[in-house]
């Protein structure tokens, strides 16, 4: 299958190289999105519909990446959805509170290529890289 | 103490920003070098379960050279200066969430949106805190970075 990402990150130069590195992963996509921060993704969200691999960062402005999540849940698009949380905080306490809002991966930048390809096949559960 | 345990923190959190995703190979240098060659500064602010700042500096031309690398625009003279601008937020985002996590924080720390500086912070202004710099030579250029908070016992 496919997948529909977004990738969420108030940065453009770390959204290029993330889309970058998703492009060489070996992950099969069929469209991916950018936004800069938590309001745009959820408007992307209404537009576009279904994502399957949500990729955000945590500080953003206008709405953070825990806002962000919080309203993934509220909203019914998680757990459908799998949402892999991308930032410079790798704390034990950051981590453990973004798993119990709904992500389900975690990838502390920054990071190498094969990285980001491990932690998005350990969040799906596998079957996604060609 | 706590400046051998935060310094190492600090040039190893640079070491593997510059390596991971700049691709640039980086070893740290002994002593303070004086930047030759006009500098662009970046610093984010944190606050929550620590209190501080990371800043860091470098010369143009390193930042043009590793902002290439990391937006695959080979050739540095044609890197879009706005995301030079933007590399070197970032540049100092991951530095000083890889210090913090690397010293072990235990507590949720949330950093400020990083910006742009025209000077290093004058020491008689950092006095207050514990702080510590380190300079790695990237071959380009030194890149220096920089480490203060409170709560640092």
């Amino acid at each position: 299958m496919a997948l529909r990402v977004l990738i969420v990150d108030d940065s453009p130069v770390m959204r290029g190289f993330v889309r970058r590195v998703l492009g060489i992963s070996g992950l099969s996509t069929e469209i991916v999105l950018e936004a800069s921060d938590g309001e745009e993704a959820l408007d992307m969200l209404e537009s576009n519909g279904r994502m399957d691999l949500i990729l955000t960062d945590v500080n953003m402005p206008n709405m953070n990446g825990e806002e962000f999540v919080e309203q993934l849940v509220a909203r019914g698009i998680l757990p459908a959805a799998t949402v892999v949380v991308v930032s410079t905080d790798s704390t034990p306490a950051r981590i453990e509170h973004l798993r119990n809002l709904g992500a389900r991966g975690y990838l502390p930048k920054p990071f190498v290529p094969e990285a980001l390809r491990a932690e998005v096949e350990i969040a799906m559960g596998g079957g996604h890289v060609e | 103490m706590w400046s051998e345990l935060a310094g190492g923190a600090l040039s190893d959190a640079a070491r593997d920003v510059l390596e991971k995703m700049c691709f640039v190979a980086a070893g740290e240098i002994p002593g303070p070098a004086a930047q030759q060659l006009p500098s662009i500064l970046a610093q984010v602010e944190f606050r929550g379960h620590w209190t501080g700042r990371c800043m860091v500096e470098m010369p143009e031309i390193c930042a043009r050279l590793i902002t290439g690398n990391f937006t695959g625009v080979l050739n540095p003279n044609k890197v879009d200066p706005m995301d030079m601008i933007d590399l070197m937020c970032e540049f100092v985002n991951m530095v000083c969430g890889g210090t913090i996590s690397r010293m072990q924080c235990t507590g949720i720390v949330t950093l400020a949106p990083p910006h742009l500086i025209w000077e290093w912070p004058h020491p008689l202004e950092r006095s207050q805190r514990p702080s510590v710099e380190r300079w790695l030579d990237t071959g380009e250029g030194v890149v220096r970075v920089g480490f203060e908070t409170e709560f640092a016992s």
